[in-house]
């Protein structure tokens, strides 16, 4: 996460200071928001996510050593908060419903056959990433799309390097499972 | 020919690879591990096209009024201060079962009066319960990698009662305080440690427990649990 807030301001939260948590807040939703949904695989739960990070962030605010950096520090927090949330809501029920069971109809535009091609794409993908572990998704989500290195995935996931390479593997193994094209097809 | 594992691949291809020129002349000359690699970059493009919904431009400032509703007046300066109630659950615990007769209350007392150093020291006993119960699970899951798939031994079945006892004095005081996260990894935490407890007889039932440690990444959640307890 980019840096939003002065080291005045961390310190003035860091002492409790509301207003300065508040400029925290209002600069770091959006990458939170990201990261959330990235691993919770629906807004709602990423919405959740946002808002226990925030409030664990606030508790925990505390125990930051200003030397380290904030954004980095924020990213563990919502990366653990949102696989907490994956996993209670993993338990409670079973939400991985298609999000629409229209399939492509026979004679449609072809603008909109691009964009139910679209929606097929990310619902492939969401079922394909619903498929892994915790684990899995947090250093998938982490070192894919958040270009952090294995070793700040680790540190992230507070795990061993070994740990996240062995749950990196696994989950391009079982997204390749449900995403390879038809074999001769790669291009 | 010996050709790179798709572990390799997968390191190559996010730039963590340590690369050798064996990888890279491999690459040049292997049409098959080419095609490999061009199928693995096909799935993770595809994987791409899940962009996250627009969150609207006065997202911080929505996301801030729900958050401010949920702070504190005033900075705990002890999150984990539930703890402390556990402290005292588990001193009456072990109290009790040392003597018979009910504990004194004036031992309670004291043990309240201790404050932050009692807190301290149930931080390191919840730390310490959390790494037990590690070793232990991780033993279960060793178990058998030599191809013996030996039974538990009842000293390990011992081990998995007691730490079952302690885990559930933690997650009741977890639940009555709102620690619910922490709650909801010591639930699942005691129902794999009453199984190991209970001593899973046959093959199939040890396999089956292995299994459920290691799908539900019990290891991790107890380490990622423990590392914010010594956090504190």
């Amino acid at each position: 996460m980019k840096a939003v807030v002065t080291e005045d301001v961390l310190a003035r939260a860091r002492s409790g200071d509301q207003a300065a948590f508040r400029i925290i807040v209002e600069g770091y939703s959006r990458d939170v928001f990201r990261l959330a949904f990235r691993i919770t695989g629906n807004e709602e739960d990423a919405e959740d996510a946002v808002q226990e990070t925030f409030l664990r962030a606030y508790r925990k605010l505390e125990g930051f050593e200003a030397r380290a950096n904030f954004g980095t520090w924020l990213y563990r927090v919502t990366a653990n908060t949102s696989i907490d949330v994956l996993r209670r809501r993993k338990r409670s029920d079973d939400r991985t419903a298609p999000l629409d069971d229209e399939g492509p109809s026979v004679g449609i535009a072809p603008s909109q056959e691009k964009m139910v091609y679209g929606r097929q794409v990310r619902e492939r993908v969401e079922s394909a990433l619903s498929c892994l572990s915790e684990l899995e998704r947090g250093a998938f989500v982490l070192r894919h799309f958040e270009e952090m290195s294995l070793a700040e995935v680790s540190e992230s996931l507070d795990t061993t390097v070994s740990a996240t390479k062995q749950a990196l593997f696994r989950a391009v193994r079982k997204l390749r499972k449900s995403l390879a094209p038809v074999e001769g097809s790669a291009s | 020919m010996n050709h790179p594992s798709e572990e390799d691949l997968v390191l190559h291809l996010y730039g963590e690879a340590d690369e050798s020129d064996f990888l890279r002349k491999h690459l040049e000359s292997c049409a098959r591990c080419r095609e490999e690699l061009a199928v693995l970059r096909q799935v993770l493009a595809e994987v791409d096209e899940l962009t996250p919904p627009e969150r609207p431009s006065d997202y911080g400032a929505r996301v801030w009024e729900r958050v401010s509703k949920e702070l504190p007046a005033t900075k705990r300066s002890r999150p984990y201060y539930w703890l402390a109630a556990a402290a005292v659950l588990l001193a009456a615990t072990f109290l009790a079962g040392r003597f018979t007769a009910r504990p004194d209350p004036d031992d309670l007392v004291e043990l309240a009066r201790a404050g932050q150093i009692r807190e301290r020291i149930l931080l390191v006993a919840l730390s310490d319960h959390l790494e037990q119960s590690q070793v232990l699970l991780l033993e279960v899951v060793n178990r058998g990698d030599d191809g013996s798939a030996s039974p538990l031994a009842p000293l390990e079945r011992e081990r998995a009662a007691e730490l079952l006892q302690a885990s559930r004095l933690y997650r009741q005081t977890a639940y009555q305080v709102g620690e619910v996260a922490a709650a909801d990894v010591l639930e699942e935490l005691e129902r794999i440690l009453l199984d190991v407890s209970q001593g899973p007889e046959s093959l199939e039932a040890r396999e089956g427990l292995k299994s459920r440690i290691e799908e539900r990444d019990m290891l991790f959640k107890l380490r990622v649990l423990g590392s914010t307890v010594k956090k504190f």
